[in-house]
């Protein structure tokens, strides 16, 4: 059944884009909010606003039942975990269908066989995917080393409780292998409870490649091509784009249909990610990990695809098939995002609440700017500190950098630090523009050769 | 004399027909002022100086009384009443703001809501109500329950004094800072 009103269960830009979905849905939408954000953009944007909790988000927006008794209270009929907070716990469905809500995502079921690393990494092997080289878990460091030399150095050790980038440890040959394992897994065991560790060849340069998945309940399952975020700093993507123009050809139509294969044997049902690592220099790919939500790259896709995917969760939601099939789906042209963050790129990244004083958004063709912020938005410190995603889109990759380079050069933003700066010197490195770049560029070769901040472009911020 | 919310409803609509800017009421005790430029008037704290708080904090000791028996503020537009979403307690683009501040340092304490959930007046449905308007709360006495799924959470009175209003519906849904009683402090 069509849903005829949805809960938002989020806060910042993602709150505000399920709004606007919801309202081109013709649904209406109630965010639920925190005592922070009662002021919020969403809130304002949308139908209505509930103040479930108090602005600490485990009395909030990651609290279940105040979620559930908000959806209910206001005669809701279906929930939107956008991403982060409980957009990825099973709790939340199954709180859902106890209770006669309908869960905008895939069941609870699908989210635990696709959120388990172990579990997901099964299942792709069954399948034929290929998965990282390496080993389950390691007893010891002497099998530690017996893995390493059989898959090749360097290899990456890594807690199998770890996640996110924490509870990794990089080796580079056969000598220190045991001593790493030793350490790291004694690490691990105080981090995390939990000394298990696993093996894996490190691939020096590495691409993040993903596929945007759309399944509805009608057996439908279609991919909507893949985005490259390759441009990361400490495992926090920086700069997505679509397609995945620097990878060949030949891969990408391997991972698109791999990830369609995936998502079928996870009995997915709404828009889904599957994430694997590509091998800059021998094409190889293994996959990642699945993520059971909606992301926040997901612009790029829709501005390449022309389908908006957040829509489309809502129709799929409210038992709709999709309106397209596979060979409906063509990518026109290229399309580039930036993650604006609230952060001191010279103090190492310091994050910087405060009120926004001014915030002029740029104007220009094939621009689109996803935001909360507004001249005056006051950005609480309970929570991450992005601001907004500038996407652009062009003919080709050339358009939308020079489209998303002038984009940034013309946004307005006083009163807080932003990551602009760094975000131009990404997007205007001959490397990022060359298409060479991978995972550890920005950490290991940009930022080191990054001036101090009157070196650097800034944005202008004086009229033209 | 105690105010109810039909009164402070009908201050309300005589100062919004009328042409002042600023209107400060002190009577029995409560401190009641309303202005139109959305920031409380500068001289009204007179006989309690406290510096003027920002409007925009709109912490819920300044918000319309929860019972939305009142016009909603600019600051409280988007936050809803407890009734059906449909007539969306919006406020028109351009309408002269009406802040009401009830200063509760002056005598009136509000008992708020913790969470989002259903307002309960007693511990069951057969039961009587854990507090009636006029009745004596102590401190630690239980005036309500809010129902959080299933989960039922007692609030306390949080001051000692006389129950002047309920400001909620039994059953009604209620969010998190909405007042749910207002009580008259001992002394």
């Amino acid at each position: 059944m069509p849903l005829r009103r949805v809960l938002v269960a989020n806060r910042g830009e993602i709150a505000v884009r399920v709004v606007r979905a919801c309202a081109d849905e013709g649904i209406e939408s109630v965010v639920a909010v925190s005592e922070a954000d009662r002021d919020s953009r969403a809130a304002l944007v949308a139908d209505r606003a509930v103040c479930i909790g108090p602005a600490s988000a485990t009395s909030s927006y990651l609290d279940i039942p105040r979620v559930v008794a908000a959806a209910l209270g206001t005669g809701c009929d279906a929930i939107h975990p956008g991403y982060g907070f409980l957009s990825e716990r099973p709790e939340l469905p199954e709180a859902c269908a106890d209770n006669g809500l309908v869960f905008v995502g895939p069941t609870a079921d699908t989210i635990r066989r696709g959120g388990d690393k172990a579990a997901a990494r099964q299942l792709a092997t069954s399948l034929g995917i290929p998965v990282g080289a390496g080993s389950d878990t390691i007893a010891d460091g002497v099998t530690a080393r017996d893995v390493a030399d059989r898959v090749g150095y360097p290899v990456v050790l890594k807690a199998a409780a770890g996640g996110g980038g924490r509870g990794m440890v990089l080796v580079e040959s056969a000598d220190a292998v045991e001593a790493a394992f030793e350490g790291a897994s004694r690490e691990a065991q105080a981090a995390f409870g939990d000394g298990r560790m696993y093996l894996e060849r490190f691939i020096t340069r590495a691409r993040h490649v993903e596929v945007q998945v759309l399944a509805d309940t009608h057996g439908s399952v279609v991919h909507l091509g893949e985005r490259d975020c390759s441009a990361q700093r400490r495992y926090q993507k920086l700069v997505e784009e679509a397609p995945a123009t620097a990878v060949p050809l030949d891969v990408r139509k391997a991972l698109r249909e791999a990830a369609v294969e995936l998502a079928r044997a996870l009995d997915y049902v709404g828009a889904g990610t599957v994430e694997f690592v590509v091998d800059a220099e021998t094409g190889d790919y293994a996959f990642l990990e699945v993520n059971t939500r909606v992301q926040v790259e997901h612009p790029v896709t829709e501005m390449v695809t022309g389908i908006d995917i957040v829509r489309a969760q809502l129709q799929i939601a409210g038992g709709l098939p999709l309106p397209f099939s596979q060979d409906d789906v063509r990518l026109d042209g290229h399309a580039v995002e930036v993650r604006i963050n609230a952060e001191d790129p010279y103090r190492g990244f310091a994050p910087g609440p405060g009120t926004v004083s001014r915030w002029v958004e740029p104007v220009g063709g094939g621009l689109r700017i996803d935001t909360h912020c507004f001249g005056g938005y006051r950005i609480p410190p309970h929570y991450d500190s992005l601001l907004a995603k500038v996407i652009a889109h062009g003919a080709d990759r050339e358009e939308a950098l020079r489209r998303l380079d002038r984009g940034l050069r013309k946004l307005v933003v006083d009163g807080v630090p932003t990551t602009v700066p760094m975000l131009l010197a990404v997007i205007e490195a001959p490397e990022f523009r060359a298409g060479t770049h991978h995972t550890r560029w920005v950490e290991q070769e940009l930022m080191p050769s990054l001036s101090a901040p009157q070196a650097t472009p800034k944005p202008a911020a004086a009229p033209a | 004399m105690s105010l109810t919310p039909a009164d402070l409803q009908a201050l309300i609509s005589a100062f919004d027909a009328s042409e002042w800017d600023e209107m400060t009421l002190v009577l029995d005790g409560a401190n009641i002022q309303l202005s139109r430029i959305g920031q409380p008037p500068a001289t009204a704290a007179g006989a309690q100086p406290r510096p003027a708080p920002d409007p925009r904090t709109a912490s819920p000791s300044r918000r319309p009384s929860g019972g939305a028996h009142l016009p909603a503020a600019t600051a409280a537009g988007a936050i809803g009443s407890p009734a059906d979403v449909a007539p969306v307690p919006a406020v028109e683009a351009g309408e002269r703001s009406t802040e009401l501040i009830l200063e509760h340092t002056s005598g009136v304490h509000r008992v708020t809501s913790p969470s989002v959930g259903v307002f309960w007046r007693a511990p069951d449905p057969s039961a009587p109500p854990f507090v009636e308007v006029g009745g004596r709360v102590d401190p630690d006495d239980p005036v309500c329950i809010i129902e959080v799924m299933k989960l039922f959470n007692h609030v306390q009175a949080g001051a000692g004094g006389v129950v002047r209003s309920v400001e909620v519906e039994n059953g009604a849904m209620v969010e998190h800072g909405q007042t749910l009683f207002l009580i008259d402090l001992d002394g």
